[in-house]
């Protein structure tokens, strides 16, 4: 369908009587940010009806990847362009971003989930909490173990902190273990969960906690302390 | 040309903004040359902020993720300098820029009639906005161009709504858009209202929105130096207030002029399809 067709749709569509769990997907660039959209959209799908709108410079390349790799159909997905600016897009200016979630949300209102994936950034990026209701930052091992160290809001303050890539830990001279101190070291009590996302099932402890967090129907990014450390 | 021998090219020739500020006329954007030397009287009345927040290019309503245009003209390579980017923005301001703002300025003037006690009652406010927007409709030829103006007047709406003080006036201007959102000219105009402005205030937000966001565009889709792209805008200052001008003196809807240009409305279809686009419009 195209984006025209699509919105034009948007016309006659009754008001959702209900609102999924919005649930931001940051990270840097490469970090697995689709691939874990892919891989909760496959553990989840039969369980919970999802929505996702796409921040990522996005082609018919994304599309047909979430297609083929979930069971979600592309007018499930809306891509919303950020004109270079991705981390505007989820904090500064989110009035692009609500409006896809709402044209989504009033296709289908039965939606319980709503997975927003910010474009490729930088550590600075995280999601303001007027957009989603929970965040997970993904970060992953062949930038070096140093990542969670530098820290920033997305390391320190998102609700879960996925390491992906371990297996290339080895590779790139990373140390698992100090990632993991560091991480804890800036995050308190926040989760911090390693994952190996393109492993069939690589995505299924994030699944897990993604289904708590929908269950309870509440998630907080706002830390004790208040800012990034 | 190659980067080096154009800068080179430049240094020995002036570009054609410099050509401009020295030929620049009466009335032309070297207006404020002529008072060098006077004091400023004061621009901004009291009450100004709400306009002043609307003109803010971070007023979060996501303007800054549109260029209007610009990507698509930067990828056919006819857009590829500054000077480009300038002559991009006066083509807009001619064309569809003239358009919405008087648009805006129209949606102004309503509100204030329909926020009057006799205006209220003695039109149906419903008819009237109903025909401000098809008159909006009917000069966007292009669906993609009509969708964007939708989709921004939907986040305008939407943010605006978020401003306590503002719920009155907009409250007072019996708008409500439809299901698929209102234009953004007209939504401008209206929030404009809501801001304390008047319809001329209006007609110039919508040509700074424009020309402002065309201008940012360039500085990310080229890498343009952000003194110079921003200068493009204060050289442009005197067409800037001239559209407003008459923007602000159009009274009826139907005298509108209906600007557009073929190959603006063919960029804004061919971004639509565009793949890995990286500006919503």
């Amino acid at each position: 369908m195209t984006t025209i067709a699509r919105t034009k749709q948007y016309l006659d569509l009754p008001k959702p009587t209900k609102r999924p769990f919005r649930i931001g997907i940051g990270g840097p660039v490469g970090s697995g940010k689709t691939a874990l959209v892919a891989g909760l959209c496959k553990l989840l799908s039969d369980e919970l009806s999802i929505i996702v709108v796409t921040n990522d410079i996005f082609t018919m390349e994304d599309a047909e990847f979430l297609r083929k790799s979930g069971v979600l159909s592309t007018d499930r997905i809306e891509a919303v362009q950020t004109g270079c600016c991705p981390h505007t897009a989820i904090r500064d200016d989110i009035a692009a971003n609500l409006d896809a979630l709402e044209l989504l949300e009033g296709r289908f209102p039965q939606a319980d989930l709503a997975l927003i994936e910010s474009g490729g950034d930088n550590l600075t990026a995280i999601f303001s909490t007027a957009l989603v209701d929970a965040q997970i930052f993904v970060v992953d091992v062949s930038g070096g173990d140093k990542v969670p160290r530098k820290g920033g809001p997305g390391v320190s303050r998102s609700d879960l902190l996925v390491i992906n890539k371990t297996d290339l830990a080895p590779l790139v001279g990373a140390d698992l273990e100090v990632m993991a101190r560091d991480a804890a070291a800036k995050r308190g009590d926040r989760p911090v969960l390693f994952s190996h996302l393109q492993e069939p099932g690589g995505a299924s402890e994030v699944a897990g906690w993604v289904r708590s967090a929908v269950a309870q129907g509440s998630g907080s990014a706002t830390g004790e302390d208040g800012l990034a450390q | 040309m190659a980067s080096q021998t154009r800068a080179q090219a430049q240094q020995n020739n002036p570009t054609a903004l410099e050509k401009r500020q020295d030929q620049a006329g009466p009335g032309e954007w070297s207006q404020d040359k002529a008072d060098v030397g006077a004091p400023n009287p004061p621009l901004f009345a009291r009450g100004a902020i709400g306009v002043l927040l609307l003109a803010d290019g971070r007023f979060p309503a996501g303007s800054y993720a549109h260029s209007h245009g610009l990507e698509e003209a930067c990828r056919s390579g006819r857009v590829s300098d500054i000077d480009d980017v300038a002559a991009f923005a006066r083509g807009l301001l001619s064309t569809s820029v003239a358009t919405a703002a008087s648009l805006a300025a129209c949606a102004n003037r309503l509100c204030g009639e329909l926020a009057s006690a006799s205006g209220a009652q003695s039109r149906d406010p419903a008819t009237r906005w109903a025909l401000l927007d098809t008159e909006a409709s009917a000069r966007m030829p292009s669906p993609a161009q009509r969708l964007t103006s939708r989709r921004l007047g939907r986040q305008l709406w939407r943010t605006a709504r978020g401003f306590p003080g503002w719920a009155d006036k907009l409250s007072a201007s019996h708008f409500a858009p439809g299901a698929e959102g209102a234009h953004q000219c007209i939504v401008a105009g209206v929030v404009a209202f809501a801001a304390a402005g008047a319809p001329r205030d209006a007609a110039l937000l919508a040509c700074y929105g424009t020309v402002s966001a065309v201008c940012h565009a360039g500085i990310r889709l080229l890498g343009l130096d952000p003194i110079s792209s921003t200068a493009v805008i204060q050289s442009l200052a005197g067409q800037l207030d001239q559209v407003a001008d008459a923007a602000s003196a159009i009274t009826e809807a139907a005298d509108i002029p209906a600007g557009s240009a073929p190959l603006g409305e063919h960029y804004a279809e061919a971004h639509v399809i565009r793949e890995g686009a990286l500006f919503a419009s």
